[in-house]
């Protein structure tokens, strides 16, 4: 028996809203272009160059989506293009493939990239080693670190004002969570900033970042959007364990995320003043690269690998 | 969803192809698909050392 639609009473109910609600597919897509529009018009202007970090998944593919459906039906006029960092994974092929895919239909300018160009190793050097050198970190710290300093690399390397990424509600209140049991003071001051602090580091633009990862799934693969939708089988880490727990909170106190990341929002955004004291961000010693720290978390890990060999 | 002791925020039934909400009652014959939805890394991957 199908489930009716509370918004607007159509009979094909494709996902059930934080607040409970059910929504259809139509009803779905109003929410999230609702949702994404808000953040593109409160980031783009006129004659930017945007980038889209598309890996293929369903969350960069439906961030691709919204941007490109925010082109044609804003009168923003700016350029749009995609890059994909290929970190050398065995996992990643079938995401390349789905990115590739995804720009053809929509006629979007692809560009992919090899991290191993960039950074000198790849995901597929780091499980060909024995061991990790430092047993604390798991593989996601490298291809993460990583993966994303090549991002900036080559969003500046196109000339990009913007970089527009997939990061939905359930990363964003995971990482809030993360960095405050960290204590990590740097990341909560630069965290949900639309301004970037120094010219090297393009700023980013979350477009989902109101809308819960299950939404997203739900509609990428009603709509039919080209995406890979699968685990990537190395992910594991605190992440992880900070999620089931969100998850958990989420199903006993129905509405917990979304009623969360307004006051995530405001508490940063009355906080940032008094942070920013505190933040600093460098340009690595070694590299170039903006940091956090004088020498960049990239160059970090790459010493210690080289240790190692 | 709770009869199978799974979170409901972390799979995303598809019954015929479609998604479905969690409420959805089945029909006979219907197949039920339960897609687990990936869990995202970036943007944080630091340090295993706080937890």
């Amino acid at each position: 028996m199908r489930r009716i639609c509370d918004l607007c009473g159509s009979s094909d109910a494709i996902v059930t809203s934080s607040s409970g609600k059910a929504m259809c597919e139509g009803c779905l897509e109003r929410f999230i272009i609702r949702r994404s529009f808000a953040e593109l018009e409160a980031s783009i202007s006129d004659g930017d160059l945007v980038v889209v970090a598309l890996s293929g998944g369903k969350d960069s593919s439906l961030a691709l989506w919204c941007v490109y459906k925010y082109r044609e039906l804003s009168s923003v006029e700016f350029s749009l293009k995609a890059v994909t960092v290929d970190e050398g994974s065995p996992y990643r092929r079938p995401a390349i493939e789905a990115a590739r895919s995804l720009c053809r239909e929509l006629g979007v300018e692809h560009v992919l990239v090899n991290m191993k160009d960039y950074q000198g190793i790849s995901v597929s050097d780091l499980l060909h080693l024995r061991r990790l050198p430092n047993r604390r970190r798991s593989i996601c710290t490298y291809c993460g670190v990583l993966r994303r300093q090549t991002l900036n690399m080559v969003a500046r390397e196109l000339g990009a004002d913007k970089v527009i990424t997939g990061h939905n509600l359930d990363d964003v209140i995971q990482t809030f969570f993360m960095n405050m049991v960290r204590g990590d003071v740097n990341a909560l001051a630069r965290f949900l900033s639309r301004a970037s602090p120094i010219r090297e580091l393009i700023p980013r633009v979350r477009p989902l970042l109101m809308i819960r990862e299950k939404e997203i799934a739900a509609f990428v693969i009603a709509r039919g959007i080209t995406a890979h939708v699968g685990k990537c089988p190395m992910a594991r880490g605190m992440r992880i364990r900070v999620r089931r727990a969100l998850d958990e909170l989420e199903v006993s106190s129905r509405g917990f995320k979304s009623k969360t990341l307004p006051n995530v929002i405001a508490i940063l955004d009355k906080a940032r003043f008094n942070l920013s004291k505190r933040l600093s961000l460098y340009i690595c010693e070694k590299c170039g690269e903006p940091s956090a720290e004088k020498i960049c978390k990239a160059c970090q890990l790459k010493m210690e690998l080289k240790d190692l060999a | 969803m709770e009869i199978l002791r799974l979170n409901r925020e972390a799979y995303l039934p598809i019954i015929g192809g479609k998604p479905c909400p969690d409420d959805r009652y089945l029909n006979d014959g219907d197949e039920v698909r339960l897609i687990r939805i990936t869990i995202h890394e970036e943007p944080v991957a630091r340090d295993e050392k706080d937890l």
